[in-house]
């Protein structure tokens, strides 16, 4: 009887106008969606191999460049793309090195038109378009009493409707994908090994999830209420709600619990660290001058005056060694705050299931916030694993080293001068002693064991409001 | 016979739960997002106030000509938070350097690619929630009415269907303003409070059309209604209808226009190394090569605007960037002010770079030697940054396509409307 019930609801809607339209308009979106993904990941193809030439070309014993490339399913999220992508790692640690690039065009800034958002904002709608007057409009039509008037259970008669509802999403949905996979293929861009393409099922799986839990909420709304246009109100309202308000608006209350770092802070702070290290001449001044008028022979105050030079050359060397690893702190505090930061934003939203859909998948393929915060630690690894032999190398090239900041005082004849603080502009990291940066996105599979909490949760919601809906639909007034 | 009609309308929808819903929802985002905004205002303010005051010190501890640096600092204005425009993304300061270094850009969006600016303000709540509660309580004005036969009567008392269509639509608009100005006073208050007394005549002239402009909005989406209540036999059918109509307008179509123009007109590689231009002192003695740059980076921010312009138009088909553009432009954070601002920079640069030649040429001693001479350097003649403000006439002329635009959607569906519903059947 259940298996009757859903073919009904799926041949309603496939011999529906209005109903095909909506379907091929959701296919073209997810057409449309895939041809700007394929064109942007052009774009930030192109842009890594030039970022990866001028990494190779800037990196030197002060600071190897890292580079983020492009997520090779960007088509099926493409948010992140504009969180750092060239970090650099060295004595003074990792940093990220987003703003010291000028925006490229005026356009940036609107949200990126991925699969994900064709089926968190467009799917969930057409998903109460179909779904919300399940109930009502049996009621409405007076069917609904003909058919409870049957020898037939109300649950079958629900878990039927629904499971037909869901069928008939699907085709879209899964008509969608495929239209994208298929321009995927041609396109050349994205270069997809088998096992992306079992990722991808693995994406239309969770996306159907997904549509369930809006399933599951109509069937509730609709159980709860007499006539389907109130039913579709609740639910609209509570679409604009979680949908597209908080997604798009899930920064406001993370920076309302806390401002979120700015990157000029950090730059003010470590120019403000280097200001405080800057050498004192004025007293070196009056050392040399003590010095100076302290002794009578020439030979002895030079000697006194060496003596002098290496020690402020050895305290200065110190101290800028200190004030390095104050600079790396400060990075490192400022990286540890924008990951929160991030997390903040996603987790104060989290309460969308729109949210949810998009931490899933991006859990699933490591794409997004989620891939930056991986290549945040895979960096201050290397940063950790790279200090020995950048020292090293260091040591090696002293004789290409140049003085980043020189000091000179002169006082009755006498110079002194001193160089505590090296750099080697253009001496590329030697290979034998660096080991080159990789970073690897884990694979599918542990990604999907991370997102498992994301998916129970999004399974049991979907449950919960069925069964819901379950038992406000045995209690309800069908004529 | 109209406004008789529009009481009752607006009587009716204001007990209902679509109403009470509709209300609620504006005013609590809109109370919500002015909070968070008024307290980044503040941090804003601090923040200029602070940059103001380093520049200045700047200037007057400068031992050589080479480090007059000039600073065009964005002042934060309270009309910024009727629409957040492009925020900070184009920086904070223009840093101007005459002939020693092309000018820099600092400040603004953060680098960590984090929300930098909080895009949620008056035109955005706006824009999003007003048109839905203005969707949501017309769409069955028509055939709610003709399914419970009441539009039969109506017009059996002798009305034009005219005074009819237009006494809902009044109601309608009506029922759609009370929650609105409730939000829209809610938001005074908290500029009020929290703006310092920045409230002057010219801001709130300012607010009062930004206001006028979102009534014109939500009235489109008032006729939106009408239209498909007229056109269709259920009111679910019509709500369907309305919100697809709105999902397209509002949510699916302004960024994807803009996403497409720029893959269809994309910008050229940058054409300078802005890299190796980033070192102290790239540009020491090679005018040629500062003027090579300047003239690349100019051709490049055309070729960008152009490539915006061409967005602008493709946008605009939808009310909801129009809006979007003419609210912007009197918050005074759109493109072309920021387009107007770095003009303003590249002039005072031209003149930075002549006073510098000047001034060295007097004075070649103190060019780029940093001494510790107690004499300061002679500042006269100096050129001054300065932010360049926009009156609100120009304002004005800039948001009028924008406005007539919005105006002539009103007047359309007025008219579609009006047609549709002359010729539809008053019974079910």
């Amino acid at each position: 009887m259940t298996g009757l019930f859903a073919w009904k609801v799926l041949r309603q809607f496939l011999l529906e106008a209005k109903f095909l339209t909506a379907a091929v308009l959701v296919a073209l979106l997810f057409g449309l969606s895939t041809l700007i993904s394929i064109g942007q990941h052009r774009h930030a193809l192109a842009e890594h191999q030039r970022d990866l030439a001028s990494a190779e070309e800037r990196s030197d014993l002060d600071r190897l460049w890292l580079i983020r490339g492009p997520h090779p399913l960007s088509f099926v999220t493409g948010a992140g793309g504009e969180l750092p992508r060239r970090l650099t790692a060295g004595p003074r640690g990792v940093e990220a090195t987003g703003s010291e690039e000028a925006p490229r065009t005026f356009l940036a800034g609107v949200e990126g038109l991925d699969w994900v958002y064709v089926t968190a904002v467009v799917m969930s709608l057409l998903a109460i378009f179909v779904s919300y007057d399940v109930v009502t409009r049996e009621r409405e039509d007076g069917t609904l009493r003909l058919i409870l008037a049957q020898p037939v259970r109300r649950s079958s008669f629900l878990i039927g409707s629904v499971l037909g509802l869901l069928a008939t999403l699907l085709l879209p949905l899964l008509l969608g994908l495929l239209v994208g996979l298929v321009m995927v293929q041609l396109s050349g861009v994205y270069e997809l090994a088998p096992r992306d393409l079992a990722v991808v099922g693995v994406l239309a799986l969770l996306s159907a999830l997904y549509l369930t839990f809006f399933v599951s909420l109509s069937v509730l709304v609709s159980s709860l209420c007499r006539y389907s246009a109130t039913a579709l109100l609740w639910l609209i309202f509570f679409w604009v709600v979680f949908v597209v308000v908080l997604p798009s608006d899930g920064g406001v209350l993370a920076s309302l619990i806390e401002p979120p770092p700015q990157h000029w802070e950090e730059i003010n702070q470590v120019a403000q660290l280097e200001a405080n290290y800057q050498a004192p001449i004025s007293d070196y001044y009056d050392q040399v001058r003590r010095v100076v008028e302290s002794g009578s022979d020439p030979a002895v105050i030079q000697v006194n005056l060496d003596r002098l030079r290496d020690g402020i050359v050895a305290e200065q060397a110190k101290k800028v060694r200190q004030r390095d690893q104050l600079i790396a702190a400060v990075h490192a505090e400022f990286a540890r705050r924008r990951l929160r930061h991030l997390e903040l934003s996603r987790t104060t939203t989290l309460v969308s299931p729109a949210v949810l859909l998009r931490e899933v998948i991006e859990r699933v393929i490591t794409a997004g916030p989620e891939d930056f915060r991986q290549f945040v630690a895979a960096a201050h690894g290397y940063q950790r694993a790279v200090s020995g032999p950048l020292a090293e190398a260091q040591r090696r090239h002293a004789s290409e080293a140049q003085p980043r900041v020189s000091w000179v005082t002169a006082y009755g004849g006498y110079t002194l001068t001193g160089v505590p603080e090296w750099v080697y502009p253009g001496v590329s990291p030697d290979r034998d002693l660096i080991p080159a940066f990789g970073y690897r996105r884990p694979r599918a599979a542990a990604g999907l064991l991370s997102a498992l909490g994301g998916i129970a949760a999004l399974a049991v919601l979907c449950g919960l409001l069925f069964a819901a809906g379950l038992y406000r639909f045995a209690r309800y007034d069908v004529r | 016979m109209v406004k008789l009609l529009m009481e009752k309308e607006l009587r009716s929808n204001l007990l209902t739960f679509k109403f009470l819903g509709s209300a609620v929802l504006l005013v609590t985002l809109m109370t919500a997002s002015t909070l968070v905004l008024a307290l980044d205002w503040h941090r804003r303010m601090d923040l200029y106030q602070a940059n103001v005051k380093r520049a200045q010190q700047e200037l007057q501890r400068a031992t050589a000509y080479a480090d007059v640096i000039l600073r065009l600092e964005r002042q934060p204005r309270l009309a910024n938070l009727i629409n957040q425009g492009v925020g900070d993304r184009f920086g904070t300061t223009i840093a101007l350097a005459g002939r020693y270094d092309a000018p820099r850009v600092t400040g603004g969006t953060d680098g960590g690619g984090l929300q930098g600016f909080i895009a949620v303000d008056f035109a955005h709540v706006v824009g999003l929630i007003l048109s839905l509660v203005a969707l949501v309580l017309s769409y069955d004005l028509i055939n709610g009415d003709r399914a419970q036969g009441t539009l039969q009567l109506t017009l059996a008392s002798g009305v034009s269907r005219f005074e009819i269509l237009l006494g809902k639509y009044l109601g309608a608009l009506a029922s759609v303003l009370v929650p609105f100005a409730a939000a829209v006073l809610i938001w005074l208050a908290i500029l009020r409070f929290q703006g310092q007394g920045e409230l002057d005549g010219a801001t709130w002239a300012r607010v009062a059309v930004a206001v006028v402009l979102s009534v014109l909005f939500g009235s489109i989406f008032v006729w939106m209604g009408l239209l498909t209540s007229a056109l269709t036999d259920r009111p679910a059918t019509s709500l369907i209808l309305g919100l697809l109509i709105w999902t397209l307008a509002v949510v699916i179509f302004p960024p994807t226009a803009a996403q497409v123009i720029s893959l269809s007109r994309p910008l050229p590689e940058s054409p300078v190394e802005e890299a190796e231009l980033q070192k102290p002192d790239a540009f020491l003695h090679k005018e040629d090569l500062l003027d090579r740059v300047l003239a690349a980076r100019g051709q490049f921010a055309r070729e960008a605007l152009d490539q915006f312009r061409a967005a602008q138009t493709l946008m605009r088909l939808s009310p909801f960037a129009a809006y979007d553009f003419a609210t912007s432009a009197l918050a005074g954070t759109d493109v072309d002010r920021h387009v107007a601002r770095f003009a303003a920079a590249r002039r005072t640069d031209e003149a930075l770079r002549s006073w510098q030649k000047r001034q060295a040429e007097r004075d070649p001693q103190r060019e780029l030697v940093r001494s510790n001479l107690s004499v300061g350097l002679d500042l006269a003649g100096l050129p001054e940054a300065r932010e360049p403000s926009e009156p609100l006439g120009r304002t004005l002329r800039r948001i009028l396509p924008d406005a007539a635009l919005l105006l002539a959607l009103n007047l359309l569906l007025l008219i579609a409307t009006q047609a549709v519903f002359r010729r539809s059947e008053i019974r079910l």
